[in-house]
């Protein structure tokens, strides 16, 4: 698996909680992965902030990403 | 010096509540001093009843989600996206990690710890990593079985009931009674003005006692003599609406002054309490009264009514404005008084009815407050260990040893 971004503007948005700047970045992560296990992990959390910004785009793009690789219900 | 009951002094001491008004004795000292009653009452009490946790305007808007702890249970009260008031137990189903801390709206109820994700409805969105890195399925869980755990809620004259054990009967089935009894209020919707219209009271008092002090007018011309000036003794009623299949000898207590209307009927909820006769609103500056429920039968003009929904919860109607008590029980000589007005129409929100909201809630605080010496001193009277529950007046004190029965009769159900 590829390893976590080590990107200072993630990381910035996680600590200030901005749910859904960390959505987008998670998103951007999952759509450029190499492997489907990488991009389901970065989906899952794009998915996890997305529902907590209440960002219904990236929350069906990630979830939508997720259920077609097996791994959301 | 300890004051606790071994079971069989206990099942004496309350055998001798339960009995008619003018042979009865009060609850036992150790109903307002011990740990050991008080965590029982927690279970036959409270948990078997609807109890008042909190008030529905302190969710102001969907998604909204207000962490409570209710007698040591950590309890969110939720606002749904259809608008409905939801309660579950504030815990996560995988870990059991306290779910929210802070009052606030919020997108999704998501656990600190794994970040399981719910909805206001309680259904998990997501169970991430569940299933291993990446993957958000797992076989042991069902998104819809492990949601959060409801508690049976519901929303009457601006407070939240809930009932813990899920065994009361349905709200409006176990409190039939008082529905009829205010139906022209019950539906009516209210509006609350903000902090203006609030108050809390922390007392050094058992819960019980700011009950009893409710159920009662006798104390009227002793306490409230500024009440009194306009609401004499002898133009108050007593209300009392037993939860027992028959009517009792509590149940007809007559005298030239005092009358009182006595209803007997099975509803799981009992309450008691007094009304007034002689109702007179307040006036502003300029002779203007604050506007009045929708379609209220004539008798309301001049009647207000106050009444103790057992086991926490004290309520007033008047053709202009109600008000809600929810009683906190904090420990055996330890409760918070969270008191809100509430008014008929929306417009007394605004700020040409400011100054006249701010006398209404300072008339009440007034009478409150001066509640407070008498509930903390019979909590400071308990301790005398040679006394005995104490006797009722059956004419005055009727309603209150209503409450002893109800209180004492839940205690001894096993
Ligand atoms: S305890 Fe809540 S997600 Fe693990
Ligand atoms: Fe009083």
């Amino acid at each position: 698996m590829a390893p976590v971004m080590s990107d200072a503007v993630l990381f910035r948005a996680l600590e200030n909680g901005d749910h859904k700047t960390a959505a987008q970045l998670y998103m951007q992560a999952a759509e450029q992965a190499g492997d489907s296990d990488a991009a389901a992990f970065y989906a899952t959390h794009a998915y996890v902030h997305a529902l907590q910004a209440g960002d219904t785009a990236v929350e069906q793009r990630s979830g939508g990403l997720l259920r077609r690789m097996g791994r959301l219900r | 010096m300890t004051q606790m009951l071994n079971p069989e002094e206990r099942r004496a001491a309350l055998s001798k509540v339960v009995g008619d008004v003018d042979v009865a004795l009060g609850l036992p000292n150790e109903a307002y001093l011990e740990a050991d009653y008080f965590a029982e009452e927690k279970k036959k009490v409270f948990g078997a009843s609807w109890a008042g946790v909190g008030f529905a305007k302190d969710l102001p808007e969907a998604l909204w989600v207000q962490p409570i702890d209710f007698l040591g249970e950590p309890l969110i009260l939720v606002r749904d996206r259809q608008d409905q008031v939801r309660v579950f137990y504030n815990v996560c189903r995988h870990r059991g990690m306290k779910l929210v801390e802070e009052p606030g709206k919020m997108n999704v109820i998501r656990c600190p710890y794994h970040s399981w994700s719910y909805d206001h409805g309680g259904a998990l969105k997501i169970t991430p990593h569940a299933g291993g890195p990446g993957n958000n399925i797992c076989g042991r869980l069902e998104k819809d079985v492990t949601g959060l755990i409801e508690v049976r809620s519901h929303v009457f004259m601006g407070v939240i009931f809930v009932n813990l054990d899920g065994q009361a009967p349905a709200f409006k089935e176990a409190n039939a009674k008082l529905l009829e009894r205010w139906s022209e209020f019950a539906d009516q919707p209210l509006t609350h003005t903000g902090e203006d219209s609030g108050f809390k009271l922390s007392l050094d008092t058992n819960w019980k006692l700011a009950v009893e002090n409710y159920c009662e007018s006798y104390h009227l011309p002793w306490v409230h003599p500024s009440l009194n000036s306009y609401s004499r003794l002898e133009d108050h009623y007593h209300i009392m609406q037993n939860d027992e299949p028959q009517a009792s000898g509590a149940a007809s207590q007559v005298t030239s002054q005092v009358t009182s209307q006595v209803t007997s009927q099975v509803t799981s909820q009992a309450f008691s309490g007094q009304g007034t006769l002689v109702y007179s609103p307040m006036l502003a500056e300029d002779g203007r009264r604050f506007p009045a429920f929708d379609a209220l039968d004539a008798k309301w003009d001049k009647q207000a009514e106050y009444v103790a929904l057992y086991p926490n919860v004290l309520l007033g109607v008047h053709k202009d404005h109600s008000f809600a008590i929810v009683i906190e029980p904090k420990g055996p000589n330890q409760s918070v008084e969270h008191i809100e007005i509430f008014y008929a129409k929306p417009e007394v929100a605004g700020a040409d009815w400011q100054a006249m909201r701010a006398k209404n809630t300072a008339m009440w605080k007034l009478v409150f407050e001066e509640d407070v010496f008498v509930v903390e001193g019979m909590q400071k009277g308990r301790s005398a260990s040679g006394f005995d529950g104490g006797v009722f007046a059956p004419a005055m004190d009727a309603p209150t040893h209503l409450f002893h029965r109800w209180a004492a009769s839940k205690m001894l159900a096993e």
